[in-house]
């Protein structure tokens, strides 16, 4: 796998707060890396010195191979937690301006601004102020001046805070477009259902540190708890006997068309095809699943834990 | 792009050009409006005159007129009634009566007779004519002299010669106080506009958006310069828009240079007595003498005005800048600023006194001190410029733009390291503490 960026043990202090306490990173290149974590975890911090922003204390960034010194306006695209446009300023004038600032020429602004505007259907609100604008029309703005350059790398700080459900799906789907285009992204967010969905490698940071790194299904295999859930019909006592010593019985329930639905543990680490085969002689059996823990468990898992482990 | 933004963003405002030209405009209609005021109300008036003291009215009718006041003399035959009835229904005639014992009199008296009270520049004209006649006529018949010869042998102007250039300290006073002015504000409506702007910024969140694209220090300095030329630009049009406005209404009320004079002139004056056409004569050549003067003055001074003048401005203005740039980067709203305006505006408003003394004693202990130390130097600096001969204090002038340069750029500098921090600091409120701290954060 390529990978766009590499930081290495960079740390960041305010005062007498450790905001990142050496951590170390690789952003895979085309992909959408999630960054999560609790509030304080330091996500806010690392965005912005992987956007030049600010400098770490201690550490480096390593960009397409080369360190990263300062701002690298032309290539990131940055949508900040704490965000907003100049109020009374024309939708087009701020945009133009705002492309201008990343190193576009006023005509390529200009050009790309239409285009957007278009896309989005706000032509005919290009000479009105923000002020003007409904929330869902300045977020898609804030979303046009984010991009408006075409940046190699994405960084969205807590990209659907604030936005309306259609307004989400709407910026998820340009996000995955992007995505396809070949584009960089790197979000973070507190909401888990979306980094699943739209996240192909998570970062989870907890107090300052790195707390997990990996694919998605890296990170879910990781934490599954090789549990079971089985529904069948059949003798309750017949069943447990099955068992053995290799599962271990957790938990049971009598459904209303009298089936039983169970979820058991492997003791030994055994596989579901070894629990079919106990299970097969004792009972007639409608399904067996494995327990996969969502985003969400293995967030507060990891959060509660507070354990170090690298996937 | 910055400076681009910042200039357009104020130049483009209706209220800036609103403001160019309201300014210039209302100092204007103070100056004139109280001429065209006096002019519509003045219409001429003849004074009949019966006289019968047998000398004074014909004095009257041949030195005393004016356009407002006619003086005539009535019939020779004409008793004092029939005078009065004749002129009875005329509202434009007033009949003068100067009795016999008008000029022995301890305290003589004269009646006007009209159809209506008659104004009261007309009285005054009447009085103030009547009292230097009488006053005169005295003298003369008294001791046989004449009293005008004496009273300009009298009147002679005492001539002070002092050392240094041969202008009129009133001149140097003018040029001081007008760029000491413009200085003094400059730095208070831009500076604020500053602070305005960056906490505009703050609150709207989109400042760091603009940090991810150029550096702190790069949205400061483009602020800064931005807004400087557009207040330039704005005083520019004060005075283009202020002279026009003035030569507008000259032109279109028919308004005179003298009557500008005799205006200011009757201001002074207590008794409120207009200038008669001998006095206006007198009066004009002067006034054509002093514009004469006041170009030359400026002509005088045009290294000090087009070359240390606007290095001093520019200078204080980036210290000041810097200044009130920090308090925008500080605060989350413009309540939070008052605990830092306070010590920001102290020494803007006493150097703005002390510049005020300075002009009146530019050679004070006080003068030199306050144009050195470099948060008073560029007003108190500006001021003094005029008073000294630079062939020989030149280093005063020198020395003060040095340490000036250097603190506006230890400022600048210092304003840069508290703005990058400040800006992306929401919600919280700064303290003198917290901005030390601030500019102790190693970020970049």
């Amino acid at each position: 796998m390529k990978y766009l960026i590499r930081a290495s043990k960079v740390s960041k202090t305010y005062a007498d707060h450790v905001a990142l306490d050496r951590i170390s990173l690789k952003i895979p290149k085309g992909k959408i890396t999630g960054l999560l974590g609790p509030n304080g975890a330091g996500k806010t911090s690392l965005l912005r010195i992987l956007n030049g922003i600010i400098r770490p204390d201690e550490g480096k960034i390593i960009f397409e191979g080369e360190e990263l010194e300062g701002l690298n306006s032309r290539k990131i695209g940055y949508l900040p937690e704490e965000r907003g446009l100049y109020r009374k300023m024309k939708i087009q004038d701020q945009l133009v301006y705002l492309g201008q600032l990343k190193g576009l020429s006023k005509s390529e602004a200009t050009e790309k601004c239409t285009e957007w505007l278009d896309h989005f259907e706000l032509s005919g609100w290009k000479n009105r102020t923000i002020e003007e604008l409904s929330k869902g029309m300045a977020q898609k703005i804030q979303f046009i001046a984010t991009v408006l350059h075409e940046p190699q790398l994405l960084i969205l700080d807590e990209p659907f805070s604030g936005f309306d459900p259609i307004n989400t799906e709407i910026i998820k789907r340009e996000l995955l477009q992007m995505k396809k285009n070949g584009c960089t992204i790197i979000l973070s967010t507190h909401n888990m259902n979306s980094a699943e969905e739209l996240c192909d490698h998570v970062i989870l940071l907890n107090q300052g540190k790195k707390v997990l790194e990996g694919s998605i299904d890296e990170i879910k295999n990781k934490f599954k708890k090789n549990e079971f859930e089985i529904i069948f019909d059949g003798n309750m006592i017949s069943f447990t006997n099955a068992l053995w010593t290799a599962f271990e019985l957790i938990e049971h329930e009598t459904l209303e068309n009298k089936s039983i639905r169970v979820r058991v543990g492997a003791t030994q680490g055994q596989a579901i095809n070894e629990l079919v085969a106990v299970l097969l002689p004792t009972c007639k059996i409608w399904s067996v699943t494995e327990f996969i823990p969502s985003m969400h468990e293995v967030f507060l898992d990891s959060v509660g834990i507070k354990k170090e482990i690298t996937a | 792009m910055v400076i681009q933004r910042e200039f357009l963003m104020r130049v483009k405002k209706t209220r800036f050009w609103l403001f160019s030209f309201v300014v210039p405009f209302l100092l204007s209609a103070i100056v004139l409006a109280p001429i065209l005021i006096n002019k519509s109300n003045l219409t001429s008036t003849r004074v009949i005159i019966f006289d019968q003291t047998q000398i004074l009215g014909d004095i009257l009718v041949k030195h005393n007129q004016n356009k407002y006041v006619v003086y005539e003399e009535a019939g020779e035959a004409a008793d004092l009634e029939e005078t009065i009835d004749q002129y009875d229904t005329d509202d434009g005639v007033v009949v003068l009566h100067i009795p016999s014992n008008f000029i022995k009199n301890q305290a003589p008296v004269v009646e006007l007779f009209n159809k209506n009270t008659p104004g009261i520049y007309v009285i005054s004209k009447v009085k103030s004519d009547l009292y230097d006649i009488r006053k005169k006529f005295i003298v003369y018949s008294t001791f046989k002299l004449d009293l005008q010869a004496v009273e300009e042998r009298m009147n002679s102007k005492v001539t002070v010669l002092f050392q240094g250039e041969g202008l009129n300290p009133q001149m140097k006073f003018f040029l001081g106080f007008a760029s000491t002015l413009l200085l003094y504000f400059l730095i208070l409506l831009y500076g604020t506009q500053i602070m305005r702007g960056t906490l505009e910024e703050k609150s709207s969140r989109v400042v760091e958006i603009i940090v991810s694209s150029i550096r702190p220090k790069t949205l400061l300095n483009g602020k800064v310069l931005g807004l400087g030329l557009a207040g330039l630009l704005q005083f520019f049009l004060i005075i283009v828009f202020g002279i026009s406005i003035v030569w507008i209404f000259q032109g279109f009320f028919d308004i005179e240079t003298s009557d500008l004079v005799i205006n200011q002139f009757q201001l002074l004056n207590q008794q409120g007595i207009p200038f008669d056409e001998v006095q206006k004569e007198e009066i004009i050549p002067l006034f054509n003498q002093e514009v004469q003067n006041y170009i030359a003055a400026v002509r005088q001074y045009l290294p000090e005005l087009f070359l240390v003048t606007p290095v001093l401005m520019v200078l204080g203005y980036f210290l000041y800048a810097s200044f009130f740039a920090i308090i925008g980067a500080a605060i989350n709203n413009e309540s939070d600023a008052q605990q830092f305006l306070f010590p920001v505006l102290v020494p803007l408003i006493v150097s703005g006194f002390i510049a005020y003394s300075v002009l009146q004693n530019p050679g004070s202990d006080l003068a030199f001190w306050a144009s050195i130390f470099p948060l008073s130097s560029p007003i108190v600096m500006t001021a003094r410029l005029f008073f000294m001969d630079l062939s020989t204090q030149w280093w005063e002038v020198a020395l003060a733009i040095c340490i000036l340069i250097a603190s506006t750029w230890i400022c600048l500098r210092l304003a840069a390291k508290v703005y990058r921090v400040g800006i992306l600091m929401y919600g919280q409120k700064a303290s003198y503490k917290t901005l030390w701290k601030w500019f102790k954060t190693n970020d970049h």
